[in-house]
C-alpha cells in the first residue's frame, strides 16, 4: 500500500511538471503583458521606460529561462511575487483559500446530506410521484442559473425579509463582535451563497445515487437478502446501500479540486473575495505569477484527488487491492 | 406435507398487459422429500419457486390465484411480518449463480450470520455448518469475502446459509447451472448428503432431467406454466407419459447412445403470449392427433394413481424409458 502510494506519488511529477510547461507557455504566449497596464495606454512612456519595465519583471529574458528561473523558486516553494500589488503569491492564495473552501465545503457537505437521501429514496421508490417531484426538484436546481437565483433570493430574503445580508463575508463592525458573534456574522453571510451553490449541485450527486441504487437493487444478492427474511431496512440501507455509495467515493475525490476554485460569477454577485475572483483578476492584468499559483496548486490538488479516491476506493471495497 | 400449491397463477407485466407464465399449477411436496421441477428455459420453473416466499418483484409481476401451503398456513395471505418470518426460518433458497447471489463487500461470515434466525451460540453453529457443507477451511475466517472463494465453494456458502436456519422447505433454483462439471457433481451429493441428513424437504429445480433424476424422489414435469407430468422418478424414467418428457429424456447426451444424432424437440417453447388451443405441446409433438388442438387435457393416469400425465393419447402410444434407449 504504501509502496503504491509513494509510486504514484512519483509518478506526479512529470504530470505536473507537463502540466506548468503548457499552462506556462500558453499564458505568456497569449496577447498582452503585464506590464500593458502601465505602458500601453500611456503615450509619454518611452521605449526605453517600457524595457527597463520588462527588465524589472523579467519579461525581457527568453521564455524558457522564465520557465527555468520560475521552476527554480517553486522548488523552494517559492511562488513569486505578485505584478500587480508586489504581494507575496503565496499569501495572495492563502487569504483568498480559507473563504473559497470554507464556502465549498459547505456545499458540498450540504449536498451529500440531502442529495444520498434522496437519491435512496427515489431508488426505493422508483417511478413513484415521490421520485418524479424529486427528479424535477433537483434539476430545477441544476437548470435554474445561479446569478438569477441568488439575485432573486438576495432580493426576496436579503432586501425585503431583511433576515440575511446579501453580500460580503463579514459586517463592517466585525471586529467589535465576542468571538462568538463572529462565527454567527460569518455563518449568516454565507447562508446564501452555500445554499445557491448546493442546490445547484444536488442534480448531480442525487441522479448518480439514485441510479447506482435502482441498479444495485435489481441485484440477485438483494434478492438473496430478501430471501434471507432480512428486514426492508436492513436490504435498503445495509446490503443495496454499502454498494451503490462505493462509487460516490470516487466522485468525492474527484471534487476536492473543485473545492478550491472559487465561480467567478459566483463570487462577484455575492461581493465574496474568493479565488475566483483573484484568478479572474490576475488574468484580466496579466499577473503571471499568481496565475502560475492558481493553476499549480490547483492541477497539483487535482491529481492528489484522484489519488485520494483510488486509495479510498480500495480501503471501502474489498475486492480492489492496490497492487502493482 | 412440507408443501402444497394448489392452482397457483402468475401473471406478468409485460409491455403494460399482464402475462400468465403459470397457469394453475399444483405441486406437493412431502416432509422429507427430493422433488424436482424440470422443464425447459422459460417454462416458468424459477416463477414457482420465487412465487412459493412471493420474491417476485411487484414491479415485474404478482400471483393472480392460488393457495400456497406451508403446514397450515397460507404464504399468499401473510402479511409483512409472516412472510419475513417464513423467509427466516421456514424457506431456504439456492440460488443459480453463487458469485452474483452473495453480497460482494460483505463478509461470508456476516452473510452467514444474517442467516441465522437466532443469534446465540452463532459462531458454534457456523462452524459446524460450514464443516458439513465441506467448507473446514474457512471455518474461524470471520474476514473472508465472496470473491475470495472459487464458484463451488460460494455454493457451498450459499447451501451452508440456507440449511442453517433448519428449514422446513430448501429451494435449489438450477443450483449448478453456473458451476463445473465436476463441481457440479460434488454439489449434487453434498445436498443429497444433507438431505438425508436433516431429513430436509427439498424443491430441485432444473433444466437437466439428469440432474433431477439422479437427486429427487418424485419429479414434476412442466410445460408453458403447467405439470405435464408427475410421478415417481423410476416410474417416470422407465415409463414416461408425456411426449414432452421423452423429448427432454432424448436431450440428454449419453455415453451408451453417444453414436447417435440427438433427438432434441423441434422448434422451441411457445411464447405466453401467443399459446395454442389445446394441448401446449401438441406443435412440437410426434404424436399429435388433430383432437389434440380441440382442448387443454387433463391429468391422466399413466401407471397407477400417482404417475400422471396431461395427454390425451397416453393410452395409444408407446412411449421409451431411459433405460431401453
Amino acid at each position: 500500500m504504501i509502496k503504491y502510494i509513494l509510486r504514484r506519488l512519483i509518478g506526479l511529477v512529470p504530470l505536473l511538471l507537463g502540466i506548468s510547461i503548457i499552462t506556462f507557455a500558453v499564458i505568456h504566449l497569449a496577447p498582452g503583458k503585464p506590464t500593458d497596464l502601465e505602458a500601453q495606454f500611456n503615450p509619454k512612456v518611452s521605449l526605453e521606460a517600457r524595457e527597463r519595465l520588462n527588465h524589472i519583471y523579467g519579461l525581457d529574458k527568453p521564455l524558457h529561462i522564465q520557465y527555468i528561473d520560475w521552476l527554480k523558486r517553486l522548488s523552494r516553494f517559492d511562488f513569486g511575487i505578485s505584478f500587480t500589488d508586489s504581494r507575496p503569491v503565496i499569501a495572495k492564495i492563502a487569504e483568498r483559500i480559507p473563504i473559497t473552501l470554507g464556502i465549498n465545503l459547505a456545499s458540498i457537505i450540504l449536498i451529500l446530506l440531502i442529495g444520498i437521501p434522496i437519491g435512496v429514496s427515489s431508488a426505493v421508490k422508483e417511478k413513484s410521484f415521490y421520485d418524479r417531484s424529486m427528479t424535477v426538484f433537483v434539476f430545477a436546481g441544476f437548470a435554474i442559473p445561479t446569478f438569477w437565483l441568488s439575485l432573486i433570493l438576495m432580493d426576496i430574503v436579503g432586501v425585503r425579509w431583511g433576515l440575511l445580508p446579501v453580500s460580503g463575508i463579514k459586517s463592517l463592525d466585525f471586529d467589535k463582535f465576542t468571538s462568538v458573534e463572529k462565527i454567527i456574522d460569518i455563518v449568516r453571510h454565507l447562508a446564501l451563497p452555500v445554499f445557491v451553490s448546493a442546490f445547484g449541485g444536488l442534480a448531480g450527486i442525487s441522479r448518480y445515487m439514485r441510479s447506482n441504487m435502482v441498479h444495485v437493487l435489481k441485484q440477485d444478492y438483494i434478492r438473496t437478502a430478501r430471501a434471507k427474511g432480512l428486514s426492508e431496512r436492513d436490504i435498503v440501507y445495509k446490503h443495496a446501500l454499502k454498494n451503490a455509495l462505493l462509487p460516490v467515493v470516487t466522485i468525492l475525490g474527484l471534487s476536492i479540486p473543485g473545492l478550491i476554485g472559487g465561480s467567478v460569477i459566483f463570487e462577484s454577485i455575492f461581493s465574496i473575495p474568493g479565488m475566483g475572483r483573484l484568478f479572474y483578476e490576475s488574468v484580466m492584468s496579466r499577473d503571471y505569477p499568481v496565475i502560475m499559483g492558481v493553476l499549480v496548486i490547483g492541477a497539483g490538488l487535482t491529481l492528489l484527488g484522484n489519488l485520494l479516491a483510488d486509495i479510498s476506493y480500495a480501503a471501502v471495497d474489498p475486492r480492489i487491492k492496490l497492487e502493482n | 406435507m412440507a408443501l402444497e400449491i394448489r392452482g397457483l397463477r402468475v401473471s406478468y407485466n409485460i409491455e403494460g398487459r399482464g402475462i400468465e407464465v403459470v397457469r394453475g399449477l399444483d405441486l406437493d411436496i412431502n416432509k422429507g422429500e427430493c422433488v424436482g421441477l424440470v422443464g425447459e428455459s422459460g417454462c416458468g420453473k424459477s416463477t414457482v419457486g420465487l412465487a412459493i416466499t412471493r420474491l417476485i418483484p411487484e414491479r415485474k409481476g404478482s400471483i393472480t390465484a392460488g393457495n400456497i401451503l406451508l403446514g397450515d398456513k397460507d404464504v399468499l395471505t401473510l402479511g409483512p411480518d409472516g412472510l419475513r418470518d417464513v423467509r427466516r426460518s421456514k424457506v431456504s433458497y439456492v440460488f443459480q449463480d453463487p458469485f452474483s447471489s452473495l453480497n460482494p463487500v460483505f463478509t461470508v461470515y456476516d452473510q452467514l450470520k444474517e442467516a441465522l434466525p437466532d443469534k446465540r451460540n452463532a459462531d458454534e453453529i457456523i462452524s459446524g455448518t460450514l464443516e458439513s457443507v465441506g467448507l473446514s477451511g474457512i471455518i474461524g475466517n470471520k474476514k473472508i469475502y465472496p470473491h475470495e472463494l472459487s464458484g463451488g465453494m460460494q455454493q457451498r456458502v450459499m447451501i451452508a446459509m440456507a440449511i442453517m436456519p433448519n428449514p422446513g422447505l430448501l429451494i435449489l433454483d438450477e443450483p449448478t447451472t453456473a458451476l463445473d462439471v465436476t463441481v457440479q457433481n460434488q454439489i449434487l451429493d453434498l445436498v443429497a448428503r444433507l438431505k438425508d441428513e436433516m431429513k430436509l424437504s427439498v424443491l430441485f429445480i432444473s433444466h437437466d432431467l439428469r440432474t433431477v433424476f439422479r437427486i429427487s424422489d418424485r419429479v414434476f414435469v412442466m410445460y408453458a406454466g403447467k405439470i405435464v407430468e408427475k410421478g415417481l422418478k423410476q416410474n417416470i424414467s422407465l415409463k414416461p407419459g408425456h411426449p414432452y418428457t421423452v423429448g427432454l429424456m432424448d436431450s440428454m447426451p449419453s455415453f451408451e447412445r453417444r453414436k447417435q444424432k440427438f433427438n432434441a424437440i423441434e422448434g422451441r417453447a411457445p411464447l405466453f403470449s401467443e399459446l395454442p388451443k389445446g394441448c401446449k405441446f401438441y406443435p412440437r409433438c410426434k404424436f399429435r392427433v388433430d383432437d389434440c388442438a380441440l382442448r387443454e387435457p387433463g391429468m391422466e393416469i399413466v401407471s397407477g394413481e400417482d404417475h400422471v400425465s396431461r395427454c390425451i393419447r397416453i393410452k395409444e402410444i408407446a412411449l421409451d424409458g431411459i433405460s431401453k434407449s
